[in-house]
């Protein structure tokens, strides 16, 4: 059987007043969790609702578990599980009843799976919403959309504003999703922490431009900080992937988001000594990413005035 | 699972070769021996909540050393060789060496040295 | 295993979740509905008075409850999210909210015209003539819950909603001083038998094809909407 990707945007445009999403592709295969990072206002949520059909693409094609959006909506909300940072509960209806509502829409709604998370995330059915945390309301949403084990499960900065202890709950629920090789999972957040561990795929968008999607392992790959011991007169050659550079007296440092030994051999050539090559966290990647495509990496040059 | 491995984010290392590590480790100390059916991927990775595609790389590096062998459609075994263990104490241990040297080359430290500085601190050693 | 075999009338189960969530109110208007309905029916002219103004005060707070308790708040509250991640459109969404709007409402507005009725065909001191001015009085009201209903669900804004309500709530009694003026309506209130003459069923035609209309469009445009959320 040709399996449908869970999530496929091509081309997608839509444009704002004083905000556009500009040519928005992306691709989420099944069972795979893909981490949706940007700044706050990058468009993160923009892009969620066109793929929860709620908003309509100026232009470009959206497919959801097969389905056509926003057109074939209803069909592929069936399969979607929906919990985002800025959704409130009934405040003053139970988690109790909240779960019976869903258990009347959904006939797969797993009653059993349903209690454990209550346990799970430390929650009492019978707590009226206005009566909750942010923490615990965070977590009934997710309970709400993981209690029916969905195919998809779409979430808008489901761990944004939860304490560690929760926040673990939550990351190690979205985890277990993935026992089962159909289901995939989209969560944006702009918290890169949350989503290293547990991300196969990784989308960074900035200003309503995708600038990087990639499988993580690709990411951590490619990514190096290169620390360098230069001799007199060193010019630092044209690298390939290179983010930003600074060169302080003789030591000199560069990110390359194309590391390889090419970049290797090219500073050896020049005259530089490699001292280490260090990994980078996504964080660290993230915002070199984000500099890159804005236009402002940073570099310094100390070394001319100090000559 | 077993016994989940213990994975740190604040080490600096990837996620992938922390994992690499942990299953060579297993099999040193002799917990997984040759022909042991290692859990599968995605068992792994709910059980140690790191992404798919990472032990699935781990996976990958662990075949081409030839530590694990894959069978298509069966899973993934410890390779059936013959002192398997002492071979991944010499490679762990192998591996450090490389790191030392490359310090020492980094600090313009030569081979001469190098041995000399390793006979002193095995010398040191308190036994 | 196909998903849609297993669908719930997902439409009826957002009609009920409204409905719950209005409840208590809603509970206690229909209780004073009734109390002010006794009220009117004891008779003299000053407990009939007190009675109606009550019976129409109650209606018109069961539609405040519902568009603010339901249609208002989905979206203040932020819980709108939580309902357009259900299998629905927008156009279901709205369908929904009418029907659960317009279902409770139609019913307490039927209990007020009803009473009114009632009230004038078995009272000595009530022309009977009064009839058709009372349908069209309170036809009025439907209208202007309608068109309330309509704004809040098209307008997604709490400030027009209650600008709209407002405004038809001040302009009921100048609408009807009007249709008191009016000779054709007028000059038959204090009749023994109603009126239904031309002008009294055109006006009430207009009422319910306005009604109508504000039903219509209110579908027709959620059906255009690219942003619903």
């Amino acid at each position: 059987m040709m399996s449908t990707a869970a999530i496929e945007l091509n081309n997608v445009n839509k444009s704002y007043r004083y905000f556009a999403l500009s040519d928005i592709s992306l691709q989420l295969e099944p069972g795979h969790i893909m981490g949706f990072i940007g700044p706050n206002g990058a468009g993160k949520s923009t892009t969620i609702r066109l793929i929860m059909g709620l908003v309509h693409a100026d232009s470009g094609d959206i497919r959801v578990l097969g389905h056509a959006m926003p057109v074939e909506q209803v069909a592929a909300k069936w399969g979607i599980g929906f919990a985002s940072e800025d959704m409130n509960l009934y405040k003053a209806a139970t988690l109790e009843w909240h779960m019976g509502f869903m258990q009347s829409i959904y006939a797969d709604w797993d009653k059993d799976y349903a209690r454990q998370l209550v346990d799970r995330f430390d929650l009492r059915p019978e707590q009226r919403m206005k009566g909750m945390s942010h923490g615990q309301k965070v977590k009934s949403g997710l309970l709400l959309a993981l209690a029916r084990r969905p195919r998809l499960l779409v979430l808008d900065e489901p761990t944004t504003g939860l304490d560690p202890v929760a926040r673990t709950e939550v990351l190690n629920e979205l985890m277990e999703v993935l026992v089962d090789e159909d289901r995939s999972v989209l969560f944006s957040s702009h918290n890169t922490n949350d989503v290293e561990q547990i991300s196969d795929k990784i989308t960074f968008i900035d200003r309503g431009r995708i600038i990087e999607a990639q499988d993580k392992e690709s990411f951590l790959d490619r990514w190096r900080r290169v620390r360098f011991e230069t001799s007199a007169g060193f010019v630092l050659p044209e690298l390939p992937g290179m983010t930003e550079h600074r060169l302080d007296g003789s030591l000199g440092t560069l990110t390359t988001g194309n590391f390889g030994t090419e970049v290797r051999e090219k500073l050896q050539a020049a005259g530089a000594t490699i001292l280490a090559v260090d990994n980078m966290t996504l964080e660290e990647i993230f915002v070199a990413e984000v500099m890159s495509s804005r236009g402002t990496a940073s570099s310094s040059d100390s070394t001319g005035e100090s000559r | 699972m077993t016994s989940p491995f213990v994975l740190s984010q604040s080490d600096g290392r990837p996620m992938y070769l922390q994992i690499i590590e942990q299953i060579r480790l297993r099999i040193t100390v002799g917990d997984w021996q040759p022909g042991f059916k290692l859990p599968s991927i995605r068992e792994l990775a709910v059980a140690t909540r790191v992404s798919v595609i990472t032990v699935k790389r781990a996976y990958q590096e662990l075949e081409k050393d030839g530590v694990i062998i894959t069978r298509q459609g069966k899973g993934s075994y410890v390779a059936e060789i013959d002192g398997l263990d002492l071979k991944l104490r010499r490679e762990e241990l192998d591996q450090h060496l490389q790191e030392a040297i490359a310090v020492a080359r980094g600090l313009g430290i030569d081979q001469e040295e190098l041995l000399a500085r390793l006979k002193a601190l095995l010398a040191d050693e308190p036994e | 295993m196909n998903k849609q075999v297993s669908a719930r009338p997902v439409f009826w189960q957002l009609v009920r979740k409204d409905w719950y969530l209005v409840a208590w109110p809603l509970v206690a208007l229909l209780l004073a509905g009734l109390a002010s309905i006794v009220v009117l029916s004891i008779n003299h002219w000053m407990t009939f008075l007190v009675g109606s103004i009550l019976l129409i005060s109650v209606v018109v707070l069961i539609g405040v409850v519902l568009v603010f308790g339901s249609v208002v708040n989905e979206r203040s509250q932020k819980t709108l999210a939580l309902v357009m991640s259900l299998p629905i459109t927008a156009v279901q969404y709205t369908a929904a909210k009418l029907v659960s709007n317009v279902g409770v409402f139609t019913l307490a507005w039927l209990v007020l015209l009803g009473s009114t009725v009632v009230a004038i065909l078995t009272r000595d001191n009530l022309p009977d003539g009064l009839i058709p001015f009372a349908v069209i009085v309170l036809g009025q009201l439907y209208v202007a819950y309608a068109i309330t209903v309509a704004v809040a669900l098209i307008s997604e804004s709490e400030l027009w909603t209650i600008v709209v309500f407002s405004a038809f709530n001040i302009s009921i009694s100048i609408f009807m001083n009007l249709m008191g003026r009016l000779s054709e309506i007028g000059s038959h209130m204090e009749g023994p038998v109603p009126v239904w003459n031309a002008t009294a069923l055109g006006i009430i035609a207009v009422e319910w094809l306005i009604v109508a209309g504000a039903v219509a469009v209110t579908l027709w445009v959620q059906s255009r909407k690219t942003d619903f959320l």
